[in-house]
């Protein structure tokens, strides 16, 4: 094993040079585009996505997708209270918040997911969620399904356009999610559900 | 030529020659078409190889950074010389927590620094969860392609692996069948681990966090469920800024598979609470590479497996022929500068047409540098018989002999035997033309 000092010396002294610096065009695009675009890179990923007109819709929504069964059992992060009050009685779900696991291996019992999302860039349809704001990470790979929901003011084109998010990501760590999980491993065969959810939507509202 | 002998056998059966050129041809087409999407990918190609000729400059510099910053966020930092202290460091670790089951996520530096045997010679599971490394685990392969470890198996082949070691119906290939069977399996093994691995695609010095990007999900199911994350990665996996971040992200993922982005990018920035998260910052030979100037381009390689794809021999001799823990052009370079005695003859597997340099997507000039390999190694072993190289000089200078060899070779196309022994190799001669230039030239232009 080598410290620092030992391991360092093996390498060639540093030019000193200039870091390159470069800037790219932004990418000004109109909310509806955004969402155009969005969604286009999301169902390609595999993903299923959703457009709401208001928030207030999202309980109504969900309760009408087919993934819903009867005594399902369903995380709602704790904050998503409208949703919690919201859903038909008449599913008999079993609603799990934060405070109901103590391990991480616990939301294995899980077949839905709702977990509200930071960032959305649609240059590539990708749903950026912030891995403080979710108290077991575990709970977005283990379930069967995950559904994430997205403010549209904060969808932005690309990255660099969406530089104030990136601070609490850089903080806390996060994960950027594409659609569900998939492999193409076997004979290039594309197969979702590898490890991962079998299913991710995207709500937009 | 080690490599031409083991070619000879994956191409003994030509179906899966031609599958597997084409399966991977149409990974390149995707590529292609991903690229054309993106009217800025020449600009980011050209931004992150010098981003990369940076870093590889100034190496130094952000080894340091990284190291204080990520011990900042937490992590526990080690630094490894080589494979060995590699190996030593991770089962040191493990022992202190009396930890004998692993899951691990793809890491080409953890195949390169042979983890897995050591490991297991130590009587510690270690289970691959990339749905093709564990299907080749199961086997007892390596892998064959980087992105694509199983690419050289056909779905009846994964069906008996499976049949053999996860009690499946062996009459089943259905792919998705056997994805299932392999994810029940394996969310066993993942709930059972108590430690995880993964690699490493990006190290940010500025933040000292890392990124790992997987499209099953499989390095994030395993790091959310354990209490000890140990990461594994090459000096040359860093980056200075989190900004720039954003130009290998647009580079990686459209390059290896035509996909915008990984299904998973993940950010690693603070170990999860009661977890403890180990970086492994590797040498092995790197530092070496550095100071070369002819081959340190060799380390700005992102792993997307672009060249792989569009090379028309890996495509048609198959992963394993290279040996090398990374196959393709890439490997070719990578091969050879790592053990010259074991794979001297890498660089001559390669046509040197330059496709592998037009996809890099952080413009190494890979066949370059496998010319300059050539030149380099052909004294090192004799790769080719050396007195051929003087006959083709004698006939190719003197136009009495060159005459005499073509007359030479038109007789030996009249040999039906030579015809039989082609056919035996799967060769075919091509046609001869009835007119030799020379002879054409003069009839045809009177001279």
């Amino acid at each position: 094993m080598s410290n620092y000092e030992d391991f360092i010396m093996s390498f060639p002294l540093p030019k000193n040079s200039e870091k390159p610096q470069y800037e790219l065009d932004p990418k000004k695009k109109s909310k509806k585009e955004l969402i155009e675009e969005f969604s286009k890179f999301w169902e390609l990923a595999g993903g299923k996505f959703i457009l709401l007109k208001q928030k207030a819709m999202i309980p109504h929504t969900l309760s009408k997708l087919s993934i819903f069964k009867e005594n399902s059992n369903v995380y709602i992060q704790s904050h998503l209270k409208f949703i919690i009050h919201n859903l038909p009685k008449q599913m008999k779900l079993k609603i799990y918040t934060d405070s109901d696991f103590y391990y991480p291996d616990e939301p294995q019992i899980l077949q839905i997911a709702i977990v509200e999302s930071q960032l959305g860039l649609s240059e590539n349809g990708s749903i950026g969620i912030e891995m403080n704001t979710i108290s077991y990470r575990s709970i977005l790979f283990l379930t069967e399904h995950l559904i994430l929901l997205l403010n549209k003011k904060n969808l932005y084109s690309q990255f660099e356009s969406a530089l104030s998010r990136w601070k609490n990501f850089i903080k806390n760590g996060g994960y950027l999610i594409s659609g569900p999980s998939k492999t193409a491993d076997i004979e290039q065969s594309l197969v979702i559900g590898a490890h991962g959810p079998k299913s991710c939507t995207a709500i937009i509202y | 030529m080690k490599h031409a002998k083991i070619a000879s056998n994956f191409i003994r059966i030509p179906e899966r020659v031609d599958w597997h050129n084409e399966a991977l041809y149409y990974v390149r087409l995707k590529r292609d078409f991903a690229v054309k999407r993106n009217e800025d990918f020449e600009k980011l190609r050209e931004i992150a190889s010098q981003i990369k000729d940076y870093v590889l400059d100034n190496i130094r510099i952000y080894i340091e950074k990284f190291y204080k910053n990520a011990q900042k966020n937490g992590f526990i930092v080690h630094f490894a010389k080589n494979a060995q202290q590699h190996n030593e460091i991770i089962y040191q670790i493990l022992k202190t927590k009396n930890i004998n089951t692993i899951v691990k996520s793809k890491s080409m530096l953890t195949e390169e620094c042979g983890l897995n045997s050591y490991l297991e010679e130590k009587g510690i599971e270690i289970i691959d969860t990339d749905l093709g490394e564990r299907i080749i685990q199961l086997r007892k392969e390596p892998p064959s392609h980087i992105v694509l470890p199983a690419i050289h198996l056909k779905r009846k082949e994964v069906a008996e692996t499976f049949s053999k070691y996860l009690s499946s119906d062996p009459d089943n290939s259905n792919p998705e069948y056997l994805t299932s069977v392999a994810r029940k399996h394996l969310r066993k093994k993942f709930l059972e681990a108590q430690a995880s691995i993964t690699g490493v695609n990006f190290a940010i010095a500025e933040t000292g966090g890392f990124v790992v990007c997987t499209n099953e999900g499989n390095a994030d199911l395993g790091t959310s469920l354990t209490p000890v994350h140990i990461a594994s990665m090459g000096v040359e996996k860093l980056i200075p800024e989190f900004k720039d971040l954003f130009i290998f992200l647009r580079l990686l993922a459209p390059s290896a598979t035509g996909q915008a982005i990984t299904s998973y990018t993940t950010i690693y920035q603070k170990p999860m609470l009661n977890q403890e998260l180990h970086i492994i910052i590797v040498d092995n030979h790197r530092s070496e590479k550095l100071k070369s100037p002819r081959y340190k381009n060799s380390l700005k390689c992102i792993r997307c497996g672009a060249c792989l794809n569009t090379c028309p021999v890996y495509r048609r001799s198959g992963g394993h022929s290279y040996r090398y823990t990374i196959p393709g052009p890439i490997g070719s370079i990578l091969g050879p500068l790592f053990n010259k005695s074991e794979y001297y003859d890498l660089p001559f597997a390669s046509t040197l047409c330059g496709s592998c340099s037009n996809v890099c997507p952080v413009k190494v000039n890979i066949h370059e540098q496998l010319l300059y390999l050539r030149s380099d190694l052909h004294k090192y072993k004799d790769y080719a018989p050396q007195f051929l190289f003087s006959l083709a000089y004698k006939f190719l200078s003197n136009s009495i002999y060159y005459n005499l060899f073509i007359k030479f070779i038109k007789f030996l196309y009249k040999i039906p035997l030579i015809k039989f022994f082609l056919k035996q190799h799967n060769r075919k001669l091509p046609e001869l033309p009835k007119k030799t230039f020379r002879e054409y030239y003069k009839e045809n232009f009177h001279v």
